[in-house]
């Protein structure tokens, strides 16, 4: 045997779960699951890598039965492991119902929503659609280390 | 091969694609006259509307990080949209690399 340099696959899933703090101060006093939730926007926006927060620039307008905000993302999925990959994924599609969107949007954003700030977790892209008195569902991929939502490798 | 044969293609290998279309642009039929209807959108009110006064086109768009199938209606001879729907079945999607620095 010999050593080997890597980040421990634990360390990936236990950042999942919210058991390690690296800051120079602890933030987080709650003991439950955060509440998150998924908000739509608009081909034309910019949301990316820097998003940092949840806001409406550049979300759907909140009209045609489409609540700014977005909608809540249903988690009854522990953080797992498999090989060298620790992954999460929702646990249920997300979904709009009688939506006509303001214009043609290709972007969720995933955010956290227990946090006072709303905090940025990821922007996932898709071909861009517009939706008229119709319904709109973001089915989640499987829930694995290979295809699962958020993963870290 | 052209889209529309690649589209038509897609959906018959692709078991239940259809019936999901089916499922998710909220067609009900009515007790009272058997008829299948849609909810569209009408200027500024949605209401329902019978699925045979409309025309319906519905495609398939898959790469490697997405499934997404749509369903639209118009009414004949119109170019207005009263009705899409959509439903994109996320397939994979970019993952983060977790990297120690070496010493020295």
């Amino acid at each position: 045997m010999a050593n080997s340099q890597a980040m421990c696959t634990r360390f990936k899933r236990d950042i999942l779960k919210g058991l390690h703090a690296l800051g120079t101060s602890v933030v987080r006093a709650g003991t439950t699951p955060d509440s998150l939730k998924m908000a739509l926007y608009l081909a034309s926006a910019s949301r990316g890598a820097g998003d940092t927060v949840y806001n409406t620039t550049g979300e759907l307008a909140g009209t045609g039965n489409y609540t700014q905000g977005g909608a809540a993302v249903t988690n009854a999925n522990e953080p797992d492991e498999s090989g060298t990959t620790a992954f999460w994924t929702p646990s249920a599609s997300v979904s709009w119902a009688n939506l006509t969107s303001s214009g043609a949007f290709d972007a969720a954003l995933l955010y956290n929503d227990t946090s006072a700030s709303d905090l940025a977790i990821a922007v996932f892209t898709f071909g861009s659609q517009n939706v008229t008195a119709g319904t709109f569902t973001l089915t989640m991929p499987t829930n694995d280390a290979t295809t699962g939502l958020i993963r870290i490798a | 091969m052209t889209q529309v044969e690649i589209i038509d293609k897609l959906m018959t290998l692709r078991m239940g694609v259809e019936s999901d279309i089916v499922g998710m642009d909220l067609r009900i039929v009515t007790k009272e006259t058997g008829h299948e209807q849609v909810l569209i959108q009408d200027g500024d009110t949605q209401r329902m509307e019978c699925v045979k006064n409309l025309v319906r086109t519905n495609g398939v768009l898959e790469n490697d990080h997405e499934l997404t199938t749509w369903v639209e209606y118009r009414y004949p001879n119109s170019d207005v949209i009263v009705h899409r729907s959509a439903h994109v079945t996320v397939k994979k999607t970019p993952e983060l690399s977790g990297v120690v620095q070496p010493f020295g």
